[in-house]
């Protein structure tokens, strides 16, 4: 089966004031179709820069990223956009939604944005179906001010799986919440993964979050430092995760 | 400098555009005082030069009312009271000139319009320095001889041993010119069409009788002082009518139309202050509240609020000084513009656009003290902000509908302590000039409570902006959104997130919405104003002056001009019309001497209270006069009350037949109307305009053959509308530079949105990064933008226009000429919304732009 993400040999370096900052120095990997991997690390290990690389939003300074047979790097940014709006979803720590839209307005984003009427037949009911999974139906309506953190995320995942993505790129999503919301968060991604098929890839530096993932990266340095084979459990016990993790010195 | 103040002056650096454009706001009001107050400054300097060299060494001068004369017991009684040192008698009186061949027949070329001056050589000399350039000055032996003004003379080819002749009560007469003066001194009075003569010649010329005097000017002994020589002389001259002033009085009289302008440019400047204090007090407001965690991470660190408020107010001072620089250089550069304008308003010579100590100093106050004014409540604000609130993030967060109130007041706050200085600068400034005179009419006091009048109905105005802004932007959204219906698919997206975002924070965009709205609605309210003034004086003129031309003469002409007049081929009728001065309740007036009859069939005149017949009848019988509703206004008239006319030579009671619309534009106002018998028993004779009817279909060639009867005559040919365009040209130009001053207002609006656009971008980096990484491409993050903007433009474009009717409507309706009605002035509508569309998407393109390069990962890490 053809990967539906692949990366070839990717550096990113940032130039500061300073001089330059190397925050990936070659990284290479594939994602399955329905594959939940995550990507973890210590901070500044480059694992929000690789996500970023991986989603289109930003260039590599050298490598490739293959998206569903798409070569996302040589787009131009029209191109990106597009294919960021039609193949991928996003969720993302903080400012997860546009305050001046209602959660079912944030749901459907992407389809305004793509020009289509969102109230209107297929749009509405795939708006209807994320709200759903994320057990939100009830407060569609509401803007994000009138929602708790939680259910702000959760409105976050819908957006993101309503335009039934390729591929849903999650950056420490449940960084800002408490241990029992964060777990629910991650019960939902798994869910839409168990239960949709979704491919999945997960930045997070929290074990716990790590071990609902089917295979863990451990960067560092802006390196693939190991590859952690975990599989798909209906359970997700951390202390595996943590003891392999223990070997590589975290 | 202590850190939190050295901190404040690095935010001004750090935030360079934000910075420029707040600079930018205040160097424009700043320059728009300055400017005002040098040209104003320019405009009483130059009168009251132009007066002192009129007067010379005269503290007083006596003039005799109307068409009458001082007589030899008056002179004597002027020259014999006490704290008088000495009195120059002169006769003064506008004539025609010709210039004669050197054979002695008279040509047919006419000279025009020539004020002589008969004076006594000896008395004058000791009232005058006159400056001979050619030839000699004038004896009191020369009785053949003139001496003429400089300009005048060389502009006609006349030199020494030229001949001119005068034409006069008392007949023509030929003169040689002995002597030219320099123009200065009094030779620069009426232009420098001056003639000067033996006061016997002159008396002679005019048929004058002997000792008869038209001005008397007068020397005061400083230890009696003016004001009590002026006292005595009030209670010795009590047998003719006469006009007394002052040389300050003249220097005020000659700079009253000047006086004016500068009044209205303080108050527009007082306006365009309230606009720049608004965008200094949302500019801080906004940088205060972007900074608010750095303000808490000061106070955790030991900060105290004292040392925030510095913080403010030291970047509020360095914007001030900055802008107050760049203030003073550009409106230098706008006063040498505009010197020009107020020259061609002023009665006297404006030059130059001094640098006046009094106008810096007041520009320079006001440029560091309002934005200071206006940085005290963002500082206090700053200050109370506890640090665990700021580092939470939900400190100082615009709120919805809370911010416009909040910065109105602020900005009122400042904008009141601007005033305040201007007119208290403005007062001191006028208060140092040898008149004593304040440079604004009605006194620094009157105009002090006008522009807090007008400060508050700003305040005011604002207010109600912030209040409905966030309706008024639904509807403007709702209509552009139907506007691009037809986009609907490819502008979709765009147009719910611009609406999206006025709906969520209106308080944001309403400040600059509000600053659109006062600014263009300015410029919408003049307009009106100057529209309906010039049409009300276009219907005045054609009301009191039905006719295809006007045969106008400067000095009264004899009622047989109109045969040779009426003898034109195409003349239908001739109409004639005498204007002269009359005492009404001891108050000047003016007065319209006419053939009833002739007149009542030109169709002249709207009565409004009475009967048209009845009061022409009544006219024709005499003993009657028809009143204007001004004049009977001011002097409490109605029908059927009796109204008495004094003149120099008579007094009548007529009764009140009728009160009119309008009456013919006088000296002192709107004329009372009278029959040719009535003007004669009070001494009223001649002519001094015809009306003239063409016959249905005459020859484009009439005017010419007037125009050579009238040329016999030394009159002077005219379209009646011709007359409404004088006063509607001066109108014009008085309303256009107050229109000029008005597009400050607007720029600073225009400013106010750039700088608001700019805040929302940045605030919005995380907002805009998410919406790009789900999909936004850049094109539709610029269009957003953008379409914010001219949602914005096209509500406060539209405010304004409802504001500028509205406001030209009560102005007019408060005014002192009735009947004034408003039509809407479709012109400046148009342009206020095409201005206030224009502009803001014009301003928008820089924010626009910077939204769509937002760089997504960027975005998204900093956040």
């Amino acid at each position: 089966m053809r990967p539906i993400l692949e990366a070839r040999d990717l550096t990113k370096t940032y130039r500061t004031g300073e001089g330059e900052v190397e925050a990936l120095r070659g990284v290479s990997l594939t994602v399955e179709p329905g594959e939940f991997v995550a990507l973890m690390g210590p901070s500044g290990s480059g694992k929000t820069t690789l996500l970023q690389l991986l989603g289109g939003l930003d260039r590599p300074s050298s490598g490739e990223v293959v998206l569903d047979g798409i070569p996302v790097s040589s787009l131009d940014d029209d191109r990106a956009t597009r294919l960021r709006r039609e193949k991928t979803g996003f969720v993302f720590q903080a400012f997860n939604l546009v305050p001046l839209l209602s959660a079912r307005e944030n749901v459907a984003l992407p389809f305004l944005l793509a020009g289509a009427d969102p109230a209107s037949g297929e749009f509405r009911d795939r708006v209807d179906d994320a709200l759903r999974l994320v057990d939100l139906a009830a407060k569609a309506e509401r803007r994000p001010s009138q929602l708790a953190f939680g259910e702000q995320q959760r409105v976050a995942i819908a957006r993101a799986i309503a335009g039934r993505p390729a591929i849903l790129f999650a950056d420490e999503p449940t960084g800002n919440l408490d241990y029992s919301t964060g777990l629910e968060i991650l019960q939902y991604l798994y869910r839409s993964c168990a239960e949709r098929g979704q491919t999945i890839v997960l930045v997070t530096h929290d074990a716990q979050a790590g071990a609902f993932a089917d295979r863990v990266l451990f960067l560092r340095d802006g390196r693939v430092l190991e590859e952690i084979g975990i599989g798909r459990r209906v359970e997700h016990p951390a202390r595996p995760l943590i003891e392999r993790l223990a070997l590589l010195g975290e | 400098m202590h850190a939190p103040a050295r901190l404040g002056l690095r935010i001004l650096r750090r935030r360079p555009l934000r910075s420029a454009l707040t600079i930018a706001g205040i160097a424009i009001g700043v320059a728009l005082v300055f400017a005002a107050l040098s040209v104003d400054a320019a405009a009483q300097s130059g009168a009251r030069g132009y007066a002192a060299q009129l007067d010379g060494r005269s503290d007083l001068v006596v003039r005799a009312f109307g068409e009458g004369t001082l007589s030899p017991q008056s002179l004597s009684a002027i020259s014999s009271t006490t704290g008088v040192l000495g009195t120059s008698p002169q006769v003064r009186r506008t004539t025609f000139a010709w210039s004669v061949a050197p054979g002695g027949i008279v040509a047919t070329r006419s000279l025009g319009a020539l004020t002589v001056v008969g004076v006594d050589p000896e008395a004058d000399r000791a009232f005058h320095d006159e400056s001979v350039v050619a030839g000699a000055a004038l004896t009191a032996a020369d009785d053949g001889g003139v001496v003429l003004a400089e300009p005048w003379a060389s502009a006609h080819g006349l030199a020494v041993g030229s001949r001119i002749s005068l034409m006069g009560g008392g007949g023509e007469r030929t003169l040689a010119v002995r002597g030219v003066l320099a123009a200065s001194g009094p030779a620069l009075a009426d232009g420098g069409r001056l003639a000067y003569v033996t006061i016997t010649t002159a008396r002679a010329l005019f048929a004058l009788p002997t000792g008869a005097v038209d001005v008397v000017e007068v020397r005061v002994d400083p230890a009696v002082g003016v004001a009590a020589v002026e006292t005595r002389l009030e209670t010795r001259l009590s047998s003719e009518p006469y006009l007394l002033s002052t040389t300050a009085d003249d220097a005020a009289a000659l700079s009253g139309a000047s006086r004016d302008i500068g009044s209205g440019l303080l108050l527009v400047a007082a306006v365009v202050l309230f606009v720049g204090a608004l965008l200094v007090s949302d500019a801080l407001a906004m940088s205060v509240a972007e900074r608010s965690r750095e303000v808490a991470l000061l106070r955790s660190a030991g900060a105290t609020r004292g040392q925030v408020h510095a913080m403010v107010v030291v970047e509020a001072l360095g914007m001030a000084v900055a802008g107050t620089a760049a203030g003073i250089v550009l409106g230098a550069v706008m006063a040498t513009a505009l010197v020009p304008l107020v020259a061609s308003i002023s009665d006297a010579p404006v030059s130059g656009a001094p640098l006046d100590p009094g106008a810096l100093v007041v520009a320079v106050l006001l440029g560091v003290l309002v934005p200071v004014v206006a940085a005290l409540g963002p500082a206090w604000r700053a200050g109370r902000v506890a640090p665990v609130e700021a580092l939470r993030g939900s400190a100082l967060r615009p709120r919805p509908n809370g911010g416009i109130g909040r910065s109105a007041v602020e900005g009122a706050a400042a904008s009141v302590t601007g005033t305040t200085v201007l007119i208290l600068g403005a007062a001191l400034t006028g208060a140092s000039s040898p008149s004593g005179a304040a440079p604004i009419a009605g006194g620094p006091a009157a105009t002090f409570l006008a522009a807090v009048v007008v400060a508050l109905a700003v305040l005011l105005l604002v207010l109600i902006a912030g209040l409905v802004a966030p309706a008024v932007l639904r509807v403007a959204g709702a209509v552009v959104g139907l506007a691009a219906l037809p986009l609907r698919r490819s502008l979709g997206a765009e147009m719910r997130l611009a609406r999206g975002s006025l709906a969520h924070d209106p308080a944001r965009i309403s400040v600059a919405f509000a600053a659109l709205a006062v600014g263009l609605g300015l410029v919408v309210a003049l307009a009106g104003i100057a529209d309906g003034m010039r049409r009300a004086g276009e219907a005045w003129i054609a009301d009191v002056a039905p006719a295809d031309y006007a045969v106008v003469a400067i000095s009264p002409v004899p009622d047989s001009f109109g045969a040779d007049l009426a003898a034109v081929s195409g003349v239908s009728t001739v109409t004639p019309l005498r204007l002269f001065d009359v005492a009404i309740a001891g108050r000047r007036a003016s007065a319209v001497a006419v053939d009833p009859g002739a007149y009542a069939r030109l169709g002249a005149l709207t009565v409004v209270d009475g009967s048209r017949d009845a009061a022409f009848a009544a006219l024709q019988a005499g003993g009657a006069a028809l009143v204007p509703r001004s004049v009977a206004d001011r002097f409490g008239l109605r029908v059927g009350d009796s109204l008495g006319l004094r003149t120099a030579s008579g007094e009548e009671s007529l009764r009140v037949a009728a009160v009119v619309a309008h009456g013919v534009p006088g000296a002192a106002g709107e004329s009372v109307v009278v029959s040719q018998s009535d003007a004669s028993r009070l001494g009223i004779s001649g002519v001094s305009m015809f009306l003239v009817v063409a016959k249905p279909g005459a020859s484009s060639a009439l005017s010419a053959a007037l125009s050579d009867v009238a040329d016999r005559y030394a009159l002077s040919v005219v379209r009646p509308s011709s007359i409404g365009g004088a006063v509607t040209g001066a109108l014009d130009r008085t309303f256009g530079l107050l229109d000029a001053l008005a597009v400050a207002a607007v720029i600073i609006a225009v400013l106010s949105m750039l700088d608001v656009l700019l805040m929302d971008v940045r605030q919005r980096v995380g907002e805009l990064g998410l919406l790009r990484a789900v999909g936004l491409t850049r094109a539709q993050a610029w269009r957003a933008v953008v379409l914010e903007a001219a949602i914005v433009g096209l509500a406060g474009s539209v405010a304004a226009c409802v504001l500028g009717v509205l406001g030209a409507t009560a102005v007019l309706g408060l005014g002192t000429t009735a009947g004034i009605q408003l039509a809407v002035p479709w012109a400046p509508v148009g342009l206020a919304l095409l201005i206030g569309l224009v502009g803001a998407v014009l301003v928008s393109v820089y924010p626009a732009r910077l939204a769509a390069r937002v760089d997504i990962a960027r975005a998204l890490r900093a956040e």
